[in-house]
Parts: C-alpha cells; sequence; structure tokens
C-alpha cells in the first residue's frame, strides 16, 4: 500500500459522502403523516386519532416558534 | 368446559400449533419439562422438539433468534420464565422487534408472542413477581395484552399467536391454578375491555391479577349498599377507552387497580384519559390503588403491598366521598 493509494483512497470516499449528502438534501421532505405508518399491522384506533390531530396542527401552517 | 387457566393456555396452544405449521414454541424448560408452571405440558411429546424447542438460558437470545424465525415466516411464540427474567430481552423486543416494520416501511412482520407469567401473590421475591407492563405498553409498535380468565387464557392466547403484530402476552401467575368456564365458541376481539359486572356508583378499572380483587371488592361492597362496575381492560396497548369512557359515563366515578407501581403507572394513563375526555362527567378525581414505589417486597410483606380488597374498598370510599 502506497501514499498515493490512501490519497486516492480519501478523495474517493470524499466525493462519495459529497454524493451522499447532496442525494439525501434532493430528497422531498417526508410527508407529516409518515411516521404513523407501518407502526402497526392495522392502525389502532388511538392512533388514528393521534394523527388527525397531528394533520389538524399540520394543516394550520403555523412553524415552529412562530407564535412566540 | 371447567379448566384451569394452565389448562386452558395448554389447549389455546394446542390449538395454535394445530392450525399453523409456522407455530412454534421456544422457551427455557418449556419442552421435557412442560415449563416451570406447565403450561407446554405435553406440547413437545405431541408436537416434537423442532415446535416445541428448549433453548439455553437466555431470553436475549430467545427473543433475537424469534426475531429471526418471524422474518422466514414462522410465527414463534416465546416463555420468558419469570416476569424479571425479560429484562435481558428488553433490547431485542423495544430496538428490533417492536421496530422492524416501520423501520422496513411495512416490509418485515413479526408475528411473535412473548408470554410472560407475571404479577406476585406466589410468596416469591423479585424477578419472580414484578409487572412489567408498562414498559412494553409505552414501547410503539407493541401490542400488550393480558388475561384474568381460563376462558380470556384460551382464546386470548391463540388471538395473540394470529396477529401480525408482536404481542406481549402477561399470564397473571397467581391464577394460574383458578378454574372457569370455558366456551370454545365464543370469543370477545383481543383489544376489547369487557364489563365483568355491572353497577351505577362507581367503576373499578383492574387488568390481570387484579381483576378477580376488583370483583371480591365489588361484592363486599354491595353488601354495603354501593352498586360497583368492574371493567377488564383485557388489552393494554391499544387499550379499549370506548369501554372505560362508556362504563365512567354511568358512573361518575373511576377506581383503577393494578399490582405495578403507582407513578408512571398504567392508572395514570386511565385518569389522564378520563381527565382530557370525560371531564365534565366526573364526579370525583379518578383514584388509584396499586403497588408502591418500591421493589418487590419480601414475601412476608407483599399481601399488605398487593393492592387488596380493603385497599379498594378504601379507594371507593374515597371516591364516594369526594
Amino acid at each position: 500500500m502506497t501514499d498515493e493509494y490512501f490519497t486516492d483512497l480519501e478523495a474517493r470516499e470524499r466525493d462519495l459522502a459529497e454524493q451522499l449528502r447532496a442525494g439525501c438534501r434532493a430528497l422531498a421532505d417526508p410527508d407529516a403523516s409518515s411516521p404513523f405508518e407501518h407502526t402497526y399491522a392495522r392502525m389502532p384506533a388511538d392512533l388514528s386519532q393521534q394523527l388527525r390531530r397531528h394533520m389538524e396542527f399540520v394543516s394550520t401552517g403555523l412553524q415552529d416558534g412562530e407564535r412566540k | 368446559m371447567t379448566v384451569s387457566m394452565v389448562k386452558a393456555l395448554n389447549d389455546g396452544l394446542r390449538q395454535a400449533l394445530s392450525d399453523d405449521p409456522q407455530v412454534l414454541l421456544m422457551g427455557e424448560d418449556i419442552g421435557r419439562l412442560g415449563g416451570v408452571f406447565r403450561v407446554t405440558d405435553g406440547l413437545r411429546k405431541d408436537f416434537g422438539e423442532l415446535r416445541v424447542v428448549d433453548t439455553p438460558l437466555g431470553e436475549a437470545g430467545i427473543v433475537g433468534a424469534a426475531i429471526g424465525l418471524a422474518m422466514r415466516g414462522y410465527r414463534p411464540v416465546c416463555e420468558i420464565q419469570f416476569d424479571g427474567f425479560v429484562y435481558p430481552a428488553v433490547n431485542q423486543i423495544v430496538t428490533q422487534l417492536a421496530k422492524l416494520r416501520h423501520r422496513s416501511a411495512g416490509r418485515i412482520s413479526l408475528p411473535v408472542v412473548i408470554r410472560i407469567p407475571y404479577g406476585g401473590g406466589i410468596g416469591s421475591i423479585e424477578h419472580h413477581s414484578e409487572s412489567p407492563e408498562t414498559y412494553f405498553a409505552h414501547t410503539a409498535g407493541l401490542k400488550v395484552v393480558t388475561c384474568a380468565t381460563p376462558h380470556d387464557a384460551f382464546h386470548m392466547i391463540q388471538q395473540a399467536v394470529a396477529e401480525d403484530d408482536p404481542v406481549v402476552f402477561l399470564e397473571p401467575k397467581r391464577h394460574y391454578w383458578t378454574k372457569g368456564e370455558v366456551d370454545p365458541a365464543s370469543a370477545l376481539p383481543l383489544e376489547r375491555a369487557v364489563v365483568r359486572r355491572a353497577g351505577t356508583d362507581v367503576t373499578l378499572i383492574a387488568y390481570g391479577p387484579t381483576v378477580p380483587v376488583a370483583l371480591e371488592a365489588a361484592d363486599v361492597a354491595a353488601q354495603e349498599g354501593r352498586s360497583v362496575e368492574v371493567v377488564d381492560l383485557r388489552s393494554l396497548s391499544p387499550w379499549d377507552v370506548t369501554t372505560v369512557r362508556a362504563s365512567v359515563h354511568r358512573t361518575g366515578r373511576a377506581v383503577v387497580v393494578h399490582e405495578a407501581a403507582l407513578s408512571h403507572g398504567f392508572g395514570a394513563e386511565v385518569a389522564a384519559r378520563l381527565q382530557d375526555e370525560e371531564f365534565h362527567f366526573l364526579e370525583a378525581p379518578v383514584v388509584r390503588v396499586t403497588g408502591y414505589d418500591t421493589p418487590y417486597p419480601p414475601s412476608r410483606l407483599e399481601s399488605d403491598w398487593l393492592p387488596g380488597v380493603d385497599r379498594v374498598l378504601n379507594a371507593i370510599d374515597r371516591s364516594l366521598s369526594y
């Protein structure tokens, strides 16, 4: 293993990391309801109620800290 | 037919093994011995050692292996020998079993049942008398249920095995040898609470080992002229708040009874939901009758430590005198 090998390896590692970060940043935001999905095979009534309330809040369009 | 809870569980597991060849049982001493409480007695003989598996003494390994088997299409039923022995498996249960459906966006189902004999009242010590239900009820992705009668034991264990979600199945070990009628043709949905006794003055809310205590307290209260309704929750996660709300609508008062410690116990959840959703119907604060915020006591002290009939009656008095 030569110094050149490790220099090249580090450069490829940086490129790959940058590609991954850029790919993640480019992804659309997940839907606000998605954390509630796939918790159970069938969503229990209580969790449906929590989802409904959460989506009502989200639909107000308030951003965190906006009412301070 | 009239059978003990142990026999009802044995019959239910036998039926589950017969109905589905992917069902298998695993745990410490469950095969050759038939389990320390004999819940699996005779099942290895009838279904073989590949479907009723004696495992090493390692709860994390039991649940971890069950997760792998479930990923390959099996429906494992794990026996944890005593309540306090489940703690080494908590990492597998909470970080893997409960989460893999969500983590895989619904691609992985883990139909695993974890049977746990729980609660006190058998003259034993910590690790053998504990009530760990809220650790699991607080974990999204798990279902947590508990039977109080042989009839429910027979049906609920089969329903739990048929579930596509992981189920923590809590068995009140002090009632293992209590006998009761089992009707094989009649089963409530797994997640439904049930009114065990109708009443008009106050609602007693109990589950698992405290259901018989609540019913006995209701009997005594009736002799004193008080009409007490008893609700058996049966399922803690999800829990049937609709049935509880309907009962409190009728009585205006609620007393929650469980063996687990007071603080952060399931009674706190019931009280919070009732004040949130039934505030205008409540005639008194919700009262809790529970174990204390201590490790489980020596056996000579347990009858005072556990919520017994007299403490429940005192709580009923407190609610009615408000």
